[in-house]
């Protein structure tokens, strides 16, 4: 069986392309033959130039056999395949209406399917462009004790330094260990004493490239043999490309990164962008030089008993070769709990934290944790919209073929095989389907620009075509041409080639069957329609509520600035009078209506809890009481606006000497003061003298937590960075500018690490929501507009097919109206079990997305009645046309219709 | 326009039966196959011409396989081989030859009888 196979490949092989090969081989068969009967002809003693000639003459007009041999070729089943090819295309051209609707329907399903597939692919599936990225694992801590750096969503990936010197120790089950840290970091650098510009740096071990098995383009990487205190750094291709020009004496060049002065000893190969999808990196330089580049904070070393160990590396390792993850998990575990009970000076704190290996072929990921959820939620959406274009597909077929069922009886009487038949119209299907996964791709590209878009910008995704994108739009197209030919074609064939040259034009089988099935088709498409479209509007809604959630204040005219004093190198008791300091020169911008600050600002990711005592309040289960707080400046929240529910807010009034207040919100005073007044008491040495509305700072959705607000001036700890809240007359954005130079006419110096307006901060937290929204939208009338043109299509031809009858009604006195009246009644029935079956399932589905709405209930009335609303409104359109027509047919013509 | 006929010359599309036939004991060239024939029955005369168009169908057909080899007098000669298809050709073609040669019989009893 292979064999045969084998065989025929190589003759349909040989068909297409051996020419030339063919013309030599016949030559030398035939020379071969002629030589045979020479040597025969020689052999019984003619001479030699007469066997020559009569060989010749016995063979024959040799010219003649050449043509007929190399001919018989032609008709090699490949070539029946250009030719059917050949003539598919012309029957599509003789009919561009079926063509156009066709190829449209099959590219809006492909490429709404591949599109959203190609997302998946770039955050989901790429592996990272290192070495072998299959045995590449990442260490990762789950529990959440500790004090993480960096954002967090989905497991928790980060470790410490000395954890990682740990387990670098530990070399039995890795062959090689480093850490990169989280996310590269903005900063401003100065190359060669050039003017200060931003360029985002990573700080990484020694062993970072040879772990991940990336080589130098131009220079070396760093390596482990280097001094520990070395100032070598090495950059990527794009930025030596967008900031050098490529230029070739790059090596030695001197990049200065705030009180580090590093020296450029190699370039990255153009492939490796870092270790994390959707984060680029522009230069890395060594993890043992971090208290350089970032000035007053030391986080390679923990002394134990220090207040928390600071986690902000991520950690990736190779497995020695034969070590499985489970026992190199086993292992490092060992190691590691044995450094937290040092630390933690308890075997039991230790035990809450663990070692987790996971396989790391795609790298760290911030945004897949996040878009993992919608993005499936948008696979399944543009599915949907891939089975109506494919209906849509199967019906046209269908029509088609069920129109040339007379032909195809002719042919069948005159011998033709069905198998033979059954090819063609397969090639026919093929060829519609193979226009419309090309037109499909088309789509789909345009699409992705579209989608990279709605991805929020500090995300860098690869344009490049993948080619697992193309093999998926390749095979998604593939079925639906193999899949939807078929049916048609089967049918088609197995009709009684008797019954079908008996067949007329007054509508009988072929055509009432196929009628029958194109309803009940069409039908399917209007129920997976509903779905779309109250999914689509539950979305929707849902993004509308966020947009207009209530923050607790106003969210416009808001900007958000952060200055890290610790970088500048203030110590503790030097940052109170500059935060007040830059506080009045703030104030003092024209355009600022008003300004405080916070410790943590407002949706900046930044949050400080722990436990803490709260007088009178005893907890019931066994764990003690936490809680989380900020630090706040004068008038914080008169600036801001959140209401005074009871007693007074923080004031300028509260300094150090002055006794320890606090100001705590609604949700705690409800948590830890039910029925009780809180004004007075105290949580840990503050005693509270307000009470303040709830407000959010950190996320849309949920609870809010319960918090308490101490001023800056009486801190917990002295906050090495305060974020302005400023309120600004006009638009925000305008304001920036004079903001800042107000703060570096204080201290040039001075970093600031965050200068956003509020709502920009919001907007990217609710990007999968935008996504989502926008997408489900599209798809919705996508789908609608398909299942609309397949109404359309199948009322058309049942309408077209009952010329005949209509005219007859006409003649016999029926009106325009009654016409009509009559068509609409009868797809009536349709349109209401297809919206019944549609509900059904959009009920069912919502309750998939049910985890992503907020405000909107899964099966909200208002959107439900809506979505069957709009469908009925489209579909009453698309049956409309078709209906008028019916009602306005000529009866004589009519009655004349075949 | 279609297929190329099977050679009128000979008795009714029997050529591509008697060389899978000959095929089936064993790969030959084209001349040996030739040759074969004529062996068998002089009555069987296969005209030359119409040899090489009949394999090269065959092979088009992936009935037959062809390969270069030596020939017993030392030269380069294009040896053809049945395929597990070509193999169940030959009772296809078998069949219908026989049908045929009922039919034929059927008309021509009368005379004989």
């Amino acid at each position: 069986m292979l064999k045969q196979f084998l065989i025929e490949v190589r003759v349909r092989f040989e068909a297409l392309f051996g020419r030339n090969r063919l013309h030599e081989r016949v030559d030398e068969e035939l020379e071969f033959h002629l030589g045979m009967i020479e040597e025969h002809l020689l052999a019984s003693g003619v001479p030699p130039e007469v066997a020559r000639i009569r060989a010749r003459r016995q063979l024959g007009n040799d010219t003649l056999i050449r043509e007929t041999t190399v001919d018989a070729w032609r008709y090699a089943a490949v070539d029946t395949l250009l030719r059917d090819v050949r003539h598919s295309i012309r029957a599509l051209a003789a009919q561009p209406g079926f063509a156009a609707v066709a190829v449209l329907s099959l590219a809006l399903g492909v490429g709404a399917n591949t599109g959203i597939f190609s997302l998946i692919n770039s955050v989901m599936l790429s592996a990272l462009p290192v070495h072998d990225p299959q045995s590449l694992v990442m260490l990762t801590n789950p529990a959440s004790n500790g004090l993480t750096i960096g954002k967090k969503s989905g497991e928790r990936e980060e470790l410490t330094y000395s954890e990682f010197r740990q387990l670098r120790e530990q070399s039995t089950v890795f062959s090689s260990l480093m850490a990169s840290q989280i996310e590269p970091e903005p900063i401003p650098v100065t190359v060669d004493g050039f003017k200060a510009e931003e360029a985002a740096v990573q700080l990484v071990s020694s062993e970072y490239f040879s772990t991940l098995g990336v080589p130098a383009l131009l220079g070396r990487t760093l390596s482990a043999d280097d001094a520990p205190d070395a100032p070598n750094a090495v950059i990527s291709y794009a930025y030596w490309q967008r900031r050098f020009g490529r230029r070739a004496d790059i090596l030695g060049t001197r990049i200065a990164i705030r009180q580090g002065l590093f020296s450029i000893i190699g370039v990255a190969p153009d492939s490796f962008f870092g270790d994390t999808v959707g984060q680029l990196t522009d230069v890395w330089v060594p993890l043992t030089l971090q208290p350089l580049v970032m000035p007053g904070r030391e986080w390679l070393h923990e002394r134990p008993g220090d207040g928390d160990k600071v986690m902000w590396l991520h950690v990736f390792a190779r497995l020695k070769p034969g070590v499985r993850v489970e026992t190199a998990q086993a292992a490092a575990n060992v190691t590691f709990q044995q450094g937290l009970s040092v630390f933690y000076g308890s075997a039991e704190t230790a035990r809450k934290q663990w070692l987790r290996l996971r396989p790391a072929a795609n790298g760290a990921s911030q945004i897949r944790g996040q878009f993992a959820g919608p993005l499936k939620m948008l696979l399944v959406a543009s599915g949907l919209v891939f089975i109506i274009a494919c209906a849509n597909l199967a019906n046209l077929l269908l029509a088609r073929n069920t129109a040339r069922t007379r032909e195809m009886s002719v042919r069948l009487a005159l011998g033709a095989g069905r198998g033979r038949l059954l090819r063609q119209l397969l090639t026919e299907s093929m060829v519609v389907a193979f226009l419309g996964g090309i037109a499909g791709l088309g789509a789909a590209w345009m699409l992705r620009a579209g989608l990279l878009s709605l991805v929020p910008d500090s995300i860098h995704l690869s344009d490049a075509p993948d080619i697992r994108v193309l093999a998926f739009a390749f095979i998604l197209t593939l079925v639906a041409g193999l899949i939807l030919g078929l049916f048609p074609a089967l049918r088609t064939i197995n009709v009684d080639a008797l019954a079908g040259l008996k067949e007329q034009g007054r509508g009988l089988t072929g055509s009432a069957a196929w009628l029958r099935t194109g309803k009940f088709v069409v039908a399917g498409q209007l129920a997976l329609s509903l779905p779309l479209l109250a999914g689509a509007g539950l979305l929707l809604r849902t993004f509308q509520n966020l947009r207009q959630a209530d923050l607790g204040y106003e969210r416009e005219q808001l900007l958000m600035m952060r200055v890290d004093v610790q970088m500048a190198g203030y110590e503790d008791q030097r940052r109170l009078p500059v935060f007040q300091r830059l506080l009045e020169r703030v104030r003092g911008v024209p355009g600022v209506r008003a300004a405080s600050y916070s410790k943590s600002g407002l949706f900046l990711g930044s949050r400080s809890s722990g436990s803490v005592n709260v007088e009178g309040y005893t907890p019931s289960g066994g764990d003690g009481v936490s809680s989380v707080w900020d630090h706040v400046g004068p008038g914080y929240f008169s600036t801001l606006g959140i209401p005074l529910l009871a007693g007074r807010e923080i004031t300028e009034r509260d300094h150090p000497s002055s006794s320890n207040v606090c100001v705590i919100n609604e949700a705690f005073a409800k948590k830890f003061f039910a029925g009780r007044n809180p004004l007075g008491m105290h949580v840990n040495a503050y005693e509270i003298v307000g009470v303040v509305r709830d407000s959010r700072s950190r996320s849309l959705r949920g609870e809010i937590e319960p918090r308490f607000y101490v001023p800056v001036a009486q801190p917990i700890d002295v906050p090495r960075f305060v974020t302005f809240a400023i309120r600004t007359a006009a638009e925000p954005s305008s304001v920036l500018a004079g903001v800042r130079r107000a703060i570096l006419s204080e201290d040039p110096n001075l970093p600031i690490t965050a200068a956003s307006t509020l709502t920009e901060l919001v907007n990217r937290q609710m990007a999968q929501d935008r996504l989502l929204a926008r997408l489900s939208t599209a798809f919705g009338v996508v789908g609608l507009l398909l299942a609309a043109i397949g109404l359309y299509g199948v009322l058309s031809y049942g309408v077209a097919r009952r010329t005949n009858e209509i005219g007859i009604r006409k003649a016999l006195g029926a009106q325009h109206g009654a016409v009509m009246g009559m068509i609409l009644r009868e797809t009536g029935l349709l349109l209401l079990s297809g919206l019944v079956a549609g509900m059904f399932l959009a009920a069912a589905g919502s309750r998939l997305i049910a985890s992503r709405l907020y405000g909107v209930e899964p099966t909200d009335p208002t959107t439900f009645v809506a979505a069957v609303a709009l469908l009925t409104g489209v579909a009453f359109l698309a049956v409309w046309v078709p209906a008028y027509r019916a009602s306005r047919v000529d009866p004589l013509i009519a009655l004349r219709h075949e | 326009m279609g297929r190329p006929q099977k050679p009128a010359t000979d008795a009714i599309g029997t050529l591509d039966l008697l060389i899978l036939a000959r095929l089936a004991r064993g790969p030959m060239h084209g001349f040996g196959i030739a040759e074969y024939l004529h062996e068998v029955s002089a009555a069987l005369h296969v005209e030359e011409g119409s040899l090489y168009p009949a394999l090269h169908r065959l092979e088009s057909q992936a009935l037959v396989e062809s390969e270069w080899g030596v020939s017993e007098n030392n030269r380069r000669a294009r040896f053809y081989r049945l395929t597990p298809r070509g193999r169940k050709q030959i009772t296809l073609e078998v069949s219908n030859w026989r049908k045929m040669v009922e039919a034929v019989n059927r008309v021509i009893d009368p005379l004989t009888s």
